[in-house]
């Protein structure tokens, strides 16, 4: 007897040296979930992988319309109740998994601005205000690099991820609306080019905090940035070898923040006056 | 002052750790564990003369010519403390004195020194990668 496959479509997708496979159980599907594939993603033809490093199955409930199980690697990661829930759940687990298994790259968690052509990065995890910084910054006319990740390369350089700003309308909440670079008036455009690091801004937001930020040493801000590196669990060489050039011509800086417009003003001061 | 134990401290095998020098800062990797340190230059300088055969009485003087600081084993100890917590020493062999849970700024008063040398004292950073860091 011959098993028939559940999996109606599946495509195998590349993106900075990883390959992940995407497959349904409902091809109608698959267009929704590619519109959330990673900024630098592209299609492999023919679907398919030798040897992916990850594998995301989607399998919808037969008779509950759009609730779905979302399994990586066989593994359940969560079952979701609708297809907006299951969307931005499979973006987010498929940009980690193609951060980690990146060969090309090094990705950390970062928001990344261009200013006069150099790089200012604000490493942090979620709900440490980021986006909220990036997008003051685009106001003040810094060129958009990323809201999520920095993308490091051998030499330290930065790369775009210019996915739209995943911005959260309220404050704690885990819901994010995607807001484009040029939505937010901001003049500087959008990053094409890799760029050096410049400036790193170790700030976490904490109501009704003064800018006063403490300058930090390199070692101490290769630290920061490996803390908040994806995969250097997995490939800690490249990692530590990516952050450590990425730190060679920068002024590294570390404190509480409360608004984002006087960090904003404080940082491009600080750059025009290295400049 | 003068430790009253000869101690001939000997740092860990540096084969499995990648070293990189940064503005006098001293970064290790291992990959092993897959950890990262910054020794700041004081305890970098401890670190890389503790050869098992180097005294921590000699180390505290030629850490002290190094420095432009008063010499004192107690400084020396310190940053040993440090680098043992962290796994970097194969071996201390320090007294268990009152000054042996002290700590940074605890050390500096008990020293006495003037403001500026607090820059001077041995100082060991670690950050560990974690396989699911946080995501944004």
């Amino acid at each position: 007897m011959q098993l028939r496959s559940p999996w109606q479509v599946r495509q195998c997708v590349k993106a900075y040296g990883a390959q992940v496979v995407v497959r349904t159980d409902r091809a109608e599907a698959m267009p929704a979930l590619l519109s959330r594939l990673p900024y630098g993603s592209s299609l492999v033809p023919g679907g398919d992988a030798l040897f992916p490093d990850y594998v995301y199955s989607i399998v919808f409930a037969r008779q509950q319309g759009d609730a779905a199980v979302l399994n990586r690697n066989g593994r359940r990661v969560a079952i979701c109740q609708g297809k907006e829930q299951l969307l931005d759940l499979f973006e987010s687990q498929i940009a980690q998994g193609v951060a980690k298994a990146a060969r090309e790259r090094v990705f950390v968690h970062c928001g990344v601005v261009g200013w006069r052509g150099q790089a200012i990065l604000i490493p942090g995890r979620t709900c440490y205000g980021k986006t909220t910084l990036v997008a003051r910054f685009l106001e003040a006319g810094a060129t958009y690099y990323s809201d999520e990740f920095a993308l490091l390369d051998g030499a330290g350089r930065v790369h775009p991820f210019s996915r739209p700003l995943q911005i959260r309308r309220h404050p704690g909440s885990l819901k994010q609306t995607p807001v484009s670079a040029e939505e937010l008036g901001g003049a500087g455009g959008v990053g094409r080019e890799e760029i050096q690091p410049a400036l790193l801004l170790a700030c976490r937001y904490r109501h009704g905090a003064g800018w006063r930020p403490r300058q930090i040493t390199p070692g101490a801000a290769v630290l920061e940035l490996l803390r908040h590196t994806v995969s250097a669990y997995k490939s800690p060489e490249p990692a530590f070898q990516a952050t450590s050039h990425a730190v060679s011509r920068i002024t590294a800086w570390r404190g509480w923040r409360g608004e984002a417009q006087p960090v904003v003003e404080w940082a491009l001061r600080h750059l025009d006056a290295g400049l | 002052m003068i430790s009253s134990i000869v101690s001939f401290p000997l740092r860990k095998d540096s084969s499995g750790l990648v070293q990189k020098e940064m503005a006098g800062e001293l970064l290790l990797f291992d990959s092993t564990r897959k950890q990262a340190f910054c020794l700041n230059s004081s305890a970098a300088f401890v670190w890389r003369h503790a050869d098992g055969k180097t005294s921590a009485d000699e180390l505290a003087r030629l850490l002290a010519e190094e420095t432009g600081t008063p010499a004192d084993t107690r400084v020396v100890d310190f940053a040993l403390r440090g680098l043992d917590k962290d796994g970097l020493m194969e071996r201390v062999d320090l007294p268990e004195d009152e000054d042996a849970n002290l700590g940074r700024r605890q050390l500096f008063r008990k020293l006495g020194w003037a403001a500026a040398l607090l820059v001077a004292l041995p100082l060991v950073t670690t950050v560990k990668a974690s396989a699911h860091p946080a995501s944004s």
